[in-house]
């Protein structure tokens, strides 16, 4: 399986309980469904400049949250603070995934 | 049902095997590189390993099994198109860092004429003796000193397509969710009602 989609697996899996306890209010296939196809769009594209184009990380990551920011705020018409917010703390979480690897493997 | 075919949209692209096109040209290239100012990096060693464009797809730490260099060298292998990486390893620590990742990634980066060195290649043959790493496997030349193709080398082959496909058919997904839930419910009952029986 490529690296990519454990990625994907990863994020979705760490991100899903911050969409779904942000928006509570929605249909939880509506949520999951939601952090699929949003990671889906992001992760590659972000992977890809990271990678591939030698971006910074943290401008790649703040790119994302502003993409994810613009998708859920013009999908779910929550607040721009709390849109901001929420896929804030979802990135904040999924970023920091390389250093709690790195904690929990021991390296 | 929308959500049904959405997702069923969604896994129909996931899974197919994708659109690909080989643009990789034919030719072997040779990348030399060497280290200008080894004195801010006496306790590192130098090594230099090619992947193709699957850098998050292909070996770990434990796979890197090549030769060291003290103050740059060759590389031979691969194709033109193909992306290249220099390593180095601190001697004290072991810790190995891409030359544009984690410790004095930048400053490194910039020390080891990194961007300057890769552009500066020539086509030649492959030599004997390089090692090449790839999906956790490692790949060496054979008698006549030819590399065995690897299945999945780069961005338009084997899983590359989810770099691009994947990201496209999610935002056109995520697009037919925002028009699905923009549109009101009452009027699509209001349709219903007013179909004859």
């Amino acid at each position: 399986m490529p690296q990519l989609l454990i990625n994907l697996l990863e994020t979705i899996l760490l991100e899903t309980p911050v969409w779904w306890i942000g928006y509570r209010k929605e249909p939880a296939l509506h949520i999951i469904l939601f952090v699929i196809l949003l990671n889906g769009f992001t992760l590659p594209l972000a992977t890809f400049v990271f990678h591939h184009l030698d971006w910074n990380y943290f401008l790649v990551e703040i790119l994302v949250v502003i993409a994810e920011f613009l998708i859920v705020f013009a999908v779910f018409r929550k607040p721009v603070w709390f849109s901001i917010l929420i896929a804030g703390i979802a990135n904040s979480l999924s970023a920091s995934l390389p250093w709690i690897e790195k904690v929990m493997g021991g390296s | 049902m929308k959500i049904k075919l959405i997702i069923a949209f969604l896994a129909l692209a996931i899974f197919s095997p994708g659109l690909r096109a080989d643009v990789v040209t034919e030719g072997e290239i040779t990348v030399t590189f060497r280290i200008t100012n080894l004195n801010e990096f006496s306790d590192y060693q130098f090594f230099f390993l090619h992947q193709g464009y699957t850098y998050d797809e292909g070996w770990r730490e434990g796979d890197i099994d090549t030769v060291f260099m003290e103050d740059g060298g060759q590389y031979s292998g691969g194709r033109e198109g193909d992306k290249s990486y220099i390593f180095a390893r601190n001697k004290v620590t072991g810790q190995i860092m891409r030359s544009d990742m984690q410790l004095g990634g930048k400053e490194f980066r910039e020390n080891a004429k990194y961007r300057t060195v890769l552009q500066d290649y020539s086509v030649s043959g492959i030599e004997g003796g390089v090692v090449v790493l790839k999906e956790g496997k490692k790949l060496k030349p054979d008698s006549k000193g030819e590399f065995a193709e690897p299945e999945n080398d780069g961005f338009w082959h084997g899983f590359g397509w989810m770099y691009w496909l994947l990201p496209l058919v999610c935002l056109v997904s995520l697009l037919a969710f925002f028009i699905l839930r923009k549109r009101p419910a009452a009027s699509f009952h209001a349709t219903v009602a007013d179909q004859p029986s």
